[in-house]
């Protein structure tokens, strides 16, 4: 990717306003259009256009982009519509799930003493293992699969893998940071991207979950992957985005 | 489309009204938001995304974290600009975890389009066009042209300087008058 910077003046993209033999690019013109140049260079520019027809009808193309690109959104097609609204009247209501730490926590707690008053009943002692929690256990949910909120895929809870952030990156077989350079590169991410939290899952095979920066900066991204995640081959298995704490 | 209880007041509400009545309990008020911008989002989410079923997914993962969310809006910004936000966040973060897979699929971008059929749908050929910009340039263009943003907006929305916000647009314009061939046939303008 290049530069985003504004050019700077004398830079190879702005060339001396004396020098009026100088060809001028395309690109040029757009920085102009978009307001980038200098006030000396955009004014020998618009001279320069105003002589020569042909960079006229060159800008003149590119406002017709930005007059094409101004049309009206088309329809969204009404299968997606339907499917999305169905998918939000599903919804919990906001302040479940993730959305508000302190309601859940209260809900959690709830959820927790009903699943062990339970437990009491029945005699049962139940094996919280959360580092490798079935999404669905076959006998019921335990009371940490109540109290737990979780993602699809995700072999611990939303809890658990944002503690990953307050400890150091336990990489296991991705250690090596050539490899883990590579893994990141396969998961689409600069090979210098800090890791925010690791973790190795050895059950069912050997797999790492990794916590790296979201777009949101307010969030992170929880990665699963396997112990052979490469550039050219990440191995996704699972991923969920996860507002920080 | 958007046959939903409590349509008919949606005329009367603002976006920040019905945000808030989500908020309070009103279980209609973010359909209705939906469906006040959903033509406009997944325009956004097509345009970022690897195809049309990512790009549903992502709008949906999207809506779902801002119906979640609501609560968290701090009303810094447009009730619509913070939709937005979310979406093109959603569909960037998707298409990173999913660049292994894509790289193959977006190369047929990568390559000069050719003369363009002039029976094509202008549509058509922009989105074709657009898709075969870098991702920054094509969020960019696509929020300040085609969204309407602002270049101040743009900036604030992406989390980028104004300059920045020039600067991609400029090369994706200058990429697009090449791509679309408009240099060639200024006539059809």
């Amino acid at each position: 990717m290049r530069d985003d910077s504004t050019p700077e003046p004398g830079s190879p993209d702005t060339p001396e306003p004396d020098g009026d033999d100088t060809p001028v690019t395309l690109e040029q013109l757009a920085q102009l259009q978009a307001g980038t140049l200098d006030d000396a260079t955009a004014a020998w520019l618009r001279q320069k256009i105003s002589d020569d027809p042909e960079l006229a009808r060159r800008l003149a193309a590119l406002e017709r982009v930005r007059s094409d690109l101004a049309g009206p959104a088309p329809q969204a097609p009404a299968d997606i519509t339907a499917r999305i609204g169905a998918a939000l009247r599903a919804a919990p209501p906001p302040g479940h799930g993730t959305g508000n730490p302190q309601r859940r926590r209260r809900v959690a707690a709830l959820a927790g003493i009903a699943a062990l008053a339970v437990a009491a009943v029945i005699g049962t002692v139940m094996a919280l293992n959360d580092s490798e929690q079935p999404p669905t256990p076959p006998g019921g949910p335990t009371a940490e699969y109540l109290k737990t909120p979780r993602h699809a895929g995700m072999p611990m809870s939303d809890q658990n893998i944002l503690a990953l952030l307050n400890r150091p990156p336990q990489l296991g077989p991705l250690a090596d940071p050539q490899r883990i350079a590579s893994c990141r590169q396969g998961l689409g991410y600069s090979s210098t991207t800090p890791v925010l939290g690791a973790t190795t899952l050895n059950d069912g095979g050997p797999r790492v979950l990794l916590l790296l920066p979201a777009t949101d900066p307010k969030s992170v991204m929880a990665l699963l992957v396997g112990a052979d995640c490469r550039a050219t081959d990440a191995g996704l298995l699972a991923d969920a985005e996860l507002t920080r704490p | 489309m958007g046959s939903f209880r409590g349509q008919h007041r949606s005329a009367d509400r603002s976006d920040d009204e019905l945000l808030a009545a989500h908020v309070a309990g009103d279980r209609f008020a973010f359909e209705e938001l939906f469906y006040r911008y959903h033509h406009q989002l997944f325009r956004a989410a097509r345009l970022t995304s690897r195809d049309p079923q990512d790009a549903a997914d992502a709008l949906q993962d999207a809506l779902l974290k801002a119906h979640r969310c609501a609560p968290q809006f701090r009303h810094d910004c447009s009730v619509r600009s913070w939709l937005y936000r979310i979406v093109i966040n959603s569909c960037v973060d998707r298409l990173r975890r999913n660049k292994f897979r894509t790289a193959d699929r977006l190369t047929e971008f990568h390559h000069p389009l050719g003369d363009p059929i002039p029976e094509i749908d202008t549509a058509i050929s922009i989105e074709r066009a657009l898709l075969g910009l870098p991702l920054e340039q094509r969020v960019a263009v696509v929020t300040v042209d085609m969204e309407g943003y602002s270049i101040a907006e743009t900036a604030k929305l992406l989390g980028i300087p104004e300059g920045t916000v020039k600067s991609r647009c400029a090369r994706a314009r200058a990429k697009l008058a090449q791509s679309l061939a408009y240099l060639d046939h200024p006539a059809d303008a």
